[in-house]
């Protein structure tokens, strides 16, 4: 199955769409103010008319190449395409200004490279691994499992508030819970109209919180940026990876955790291998980190790439996305009518490797077209935002039209993006509101079987197996409890000092 | 480079402020301001699933989880008001209320802001309930050409000349070009249609 796999990927159609993907990637992430999941978000109405295969490969090609392209931009003209780009900003424009913007890039182009490599071993190794865990969750463990994916999601992506990401996690589960519920068929929330029976699909929602708020939020801001005259040659130095093989590797790490944990994605990652970094480096290298460091650079790219196949984990194997990103991962698979969880190998047999071989092939498209790219983005740059923006506006719409070919759906998209420019201003994160679109259905369907699960236990007075079977979920009501009392007493009590 | 970078000797910091960088935006008024909405919201969703009908057993009821959503909800917005009343949020809270609204339509950038939004949403109303399919047969020529063909070229054309400023037939050059290759990818390429042509 393996090799009928890996033919099938390295088709010439398949690589063609891989490599168009990829493309679009970086071109994306590389222009300021498009980020890697708007990308996405916008992508998936592009790929509602493929078919599954070709749909993966377009998505991993676009997730692939859109965290890399936000180092072009960081680099060359001081502005991160996106978040996670901020510290090989740093470390690169710094280099860029000494005259070694190429060589800066060529080490984020190579340290992508092995980034990608880690995450992508790491989700080989692990998978089998949680999958066989997955298969031990019954309904108590997935109800705790998506609210405790919900309420980190919150604290990562609020920073010193979580109770604000918090918060948009349960505005996000009240609207998840919109429309029939599955047990009795009793409508909710729904107002009498039949239009919001069928409840709220996240596709739209995603592309209205990460694309139409996004050029609403952007468009209207004017901020300069010089173009730079002389990229300099791109050498991916392989030299500089082995001198610091041993950050690549614990960034790679670092990356990949991060990334399996729902909510906190790239930007989380960068940082944090970026900190690590910076506390084991040397005391001559830790001079330089600030002012242009290559070890920064190495540690901020080889987590934010690793990020992408540990994100891949959680949603492969339970269908909780890594972070919003891997959501339209998601959301491709499910329209192609794929359902990702504990039991994906056998309902699927055979998709898990096309995704390996995919992510394998997408890294390999991703080093070439990085180096062949650089300088016509730096042509783009000199484009105006203000003549970029606008083109998006469209894009959005087919999009959101194209998921469900429903006018609702684009409804849906534009109150969607005016909800999260309006939380973007109180500065709610917007993160959280997708993932509780997501697992809010599987939630309030696994707490009520549970609940009548209990109940009969309880009424035959058969305590001990109540916690005997449900030691998972004993485990995880203490992490949701430690996430919350984090949160709420270590956290937010700094962030008010 | 721009005169207000920072000097290259100084080493910088890289500030993390969350994986969305939401750190800046917040003040403790606009946090006690939407401690209030979120808080009456939470209510509202409270009652609506307290009368929702109970077909089985109260523990199977659908309204329970919406319920202890809205009641835990109502909680994080008593706490983030708390917080924000303890930051000083609520010393002159109507004056600094009212002056928020004020500097938020004297600010340039949220004036375009809020006339982006009316132009998008009235070109979706136009897009989704003012829609037509023109079949062109001529000169050997076969194509359809919808509402959102017209609707996009228009508004798409009106957006840029307002935000980028160019000439109007710059405008429309990239106006149209851009639609067309729109239709192109996803009709011809990926056979979806466009929307309005349903």
């Amino acid at each position: 199955m393996t090799t009928q796999m890996i033919l099938h990927a390295l088709s010439p159609y398949l690589l063609f769409i891989c490599l168009a993907g990829v493309t679009l990637g970086i071109i994306w992430g590389a222009m300021p103010g498009l980020s890697t999941t708007m990308a996405m978000a916008l992508l998936i109405g592009l790929a509602a008319g493929m078919d599954q295969d070709t749909s993966i490969m377009f998505m991993i090609g676009v997730y692939t190449g859109s965290v890399f392209g936000g180092a072009i931009s960081a680099v060359l003209i001081n502005i991160p395409g996106t978040p996670d780009a901020v510290p090989t900003m740093i470390e690169g424009h710094s280099l860029a200004k000494k005259g070694e913007g190429g060589l800066a890039l060529g080490t984020a182009i190579a340290a992508s490279f092995m980034g990608n490599w880690v995450g992508i071993l790491l989700l080989i190794s692990f998978i089998p691994l949680l999958l066989a865990l997955a298969l031990q969750f019954k309904s108590w463990e997935m109800f705790l499992l998506s609210m405790w994916g919900i309420a980190v999601c919150g604290s990562m992506s609020a920073g010193e508030l979580p109770m604000k990401g918090w918060i948009t996690g349960w505005l996000g589960l009240l609207f998840a819970f919109i429309g029939l519920e599955g047990l009795d068929g009793v409508p909710r929330y729904t107002f009498g109209t039949e239009i919001l029976e069928d409840g709220i699909s996240y596709i739209p929602v995603l592309i209205g919180l990460f694309g139409l708020a996004e050029v609403l939020r952007v468009l209207p801001q004017t901020s300069p940026y010089t173009i730079p005259s002389d990229v300099g040659r791109i050498v991916p130095p392989f030299h500089v990876l082995r001198k610091y093989a041993w950050s690549s590797v614990r960034s790679g790490l670092v990356g990949t955790i991060i990334g399996a944990i729902p909510g906190a994605g790239a930007n989380v990652a960068s940082f944090l291998a970026y900190d690590i970094g910076k506390r084991q480096a040397s005391p001559e290298e830790r001079a330089k980190w600030g002012k242009g460091s290559y070890e920064a650079i190495v540690c901020a790219e080889v987590a934010n790439n690793a990020n992408v196949g540990g994100s891949l984990l959680p949603t492969l194997t339970l269908g909780i996305p890594g972070n919003a990103a891997a959501a339209a991962i998601l959301a491709a698979l499910e329209m192609k009518n794929v359902v990702v969880g504990p039991t994906i190998q056998t309902e699927n047999p055979g998709l898990i490797y096309f995704i390996y071989i995919g992510l394998i092939i997408a890294n390999f498209l991703m080093y070439g077209m990085a180096i062949a790219l650089v300088k016509p983005c730096v042509k783009l740059f000199s484009l105006p935002r203000t003549l970029l923006m606008p083109l998006i506006i469209p894009l959005c719409i087919v999009a959101a039209f194209a998921v469900g070919l429903d006018d609702f759906h684009v409804y849906l998209a534009f109150v969607a993006g005016i909800i999260g420019y309006v939380l973007h201003r109180f500065g709610f994160p917007l993160a959280p509101m997708v993932l509780a679109l997501i697992l809010g259905p599987l939630a309030d369907e696994n707490f009520r079987r549970s609940l009548r699960i209990f109940v009969s236990k309880f009424e035959t007075k058969d305590w001990t197996s109540v916690v005997a079977e449900h030691w998972i979920g004993v485990i995880l009501i203490v992490v949701v409890v430690y996430t919350f009392y984090d949160g709420i007493f270590k956290r937010g009590k700094e962030a008010e000092a | 480079m721009s005169s207000d970078e920072p000097n290259s000797e100084q080493p910088q910091e890289a500030y993390f402020s969350g994986e969305e960088d939401v750190a800046e935006r917040t003040t403790p008024a606009k946090d006690l301001g939407a401690a209030y909405v979120i808080g009456i919201f939470a209510i509202g969703a409270l009652i609506l699933a307290a009368i929702m009908p109970v077909v089985q057993k109260p523990y199977t009821a659908a309204g329970l989880l919406p319920g202890l959503t809205a009641i835990t909800l109502l909680g994080m917005a008593i706490g983030l008001g708390r917080r924000a009343i303890r930051m000083g949020a609520k010393v002159g809270f109507k004056d600094k209320f009212f002056a928020a609204i004020h500097a938020f339509f004297a600010n340039e950038e949220d004036v375009r802001t809020v006339i982006l939004f009316t132009l998008v949403g009235v070109y979706i109303f136009f897009i989704l309930e003012l829609n037509f399919v023109f079949r062109i047969d001529a000169f050997g020529l076969h194509r359809a050409v919808g509402s959102f063909e017209l609707y996009t070229v228009i508004f798409l054309a009106g957006i840029l000349k307002y935000f980028w400023k160019s000439s109007l037939k710059n405008c429309l050059l990239v106006a149209v070009g851009w639609t067309f290759a729109l239709t192109a990818i996803f009709v011809h390429g990926f056979s979806i249609p466009m929307p309005g042509m349903l």
